[in-house]
């Protein structure tokens, strides 16, 4: 670029930008200006808060839903392809002990002799 | 800098006293900044805010104490141009705006020289206001920062991590163009 336009610019100009400079002072702040700020900082605070307590929340119900998945991925078909040992229940397993046990079982009074 | 290295250590550490102290040394400055920046008093506060807003949550990321200038500096311009951009989509139009202001300013005015001052000072505003709507928000931005807030081409280099030549060369345009504007008398 050339160097005598760059000064014909600053020279034309720089007159402005120091009356510029000049007619905005430096302003003070008004009193609201720092309770305010505190309260922005609160505010986005606890917005930053609650948005990695939801992150978190998410995060442990989709490792909740995906543990629960796998589980039923790999037991299911462990429970299909072995049925259970005891098929009877526990009432037919005690009536057939029962009634094997039955020559050990004495006669009722009277009838011994 | 207006404060010692030390305090901005102890804001970054996440003092909160430290942090009201680093504002309170620096929001008369910025506030100043801002309002040359953007051109609409009214608005000046709310962007300061965000400024330090922005400071208070991105401290632990700065490098080292001696930047803290740079890094709040960037700051500012980058909360002035979100806000510039903000405004440009609301097509709000400023010089209308002010022009009421200065129009109501000279009406309640009743003389005096204190009142003609400030009239001057105002046809400053609206007129450099009216040049800087030439250049694109960025330019805008770059032109004040150097030529009305006497940022050097180092500082500048800090702020906007380009290269000086880049930035002269931009600067030169953004000249050219207000230059160009002001001479057609388009204000």
């Amino acid at each position: 670029m050339n160097r005598m336009d760059q000064d014909r610019v600053g020279d034309q100009m720089d007159p402005l930008w120091a009356e510029y400079r000049e007619a905005c002072p430096d302003a003070e702040p008004s009193a609201h200006f720092m309770p305010r700020l505190w309260q922005r900082i609160e505010t986005q605070r606890s917005t930053v808060a609650s948005s990695w307590f939801r992150l978190w929340a998410e995060v442990w119900l989709v490792a909740t839903v995906t543990l629960a998945i796998v589980m039923g991925a790999i037991l299911i078909p462990r429970f299909q392809s072995n049925p259970p040992a005891y098929l009877a229940s526990y009432v037919d397993v005690l009536a057939a002990a029962d009634s094997a046990n039955d020559s050990f079982v004495l006669p009722p009074a009277g009838e011994t002799q | 800098m207006l404060i010692e290295f030390e305090l901005i250590e102890k804001a970054r550490s996440g003092d909160d006293g430290a942090f009201n102290l680093v504002v309170k040394a620096y929001r008369k400055r910025i506030l100043g900044t801002i309002a040359r920046l953007i051109g609409r008093p009214e608005d000046v506060e709310d962007v300061g805010q965000e400024v330090f807003l922005r400071l208070y949550y991105s401290l632990d990321q700065l490098r080292a104490a001696e930047v803290f200038e740079p890094w709040l500096y960037r700051l500012t311009v980058n909360a002035a141009y979100d806000y510039l951009r903000r405004q440009k989509r609301r097509h709000e139009s400023r010089m209308s705006d002010l022009s009421e202001q200065q129009v109501m300013m000279a009406d309640a005015s009743a003389g005096g020289k204190q009142q003609a001052e400030e009239l001057r000072r105002t046809k400053v505003r609206e007129m450099v206001q009216s040049l800087l709507g030439k250049v694109s928000e960025e330019d805008r931005i770059l032109l004040i920062m150097k030529e009305v807030e006497g940022l050097s081409l180092k500082e500048l280099e800090q702020i906007y991590k380009v290269n000086e030549n880049a930035l002269k060369v931009r600067l030169f345009r953004a000249r050219q163009r207000v230059l160009k504007a002001f001479e057609a008398g388009e204000v």
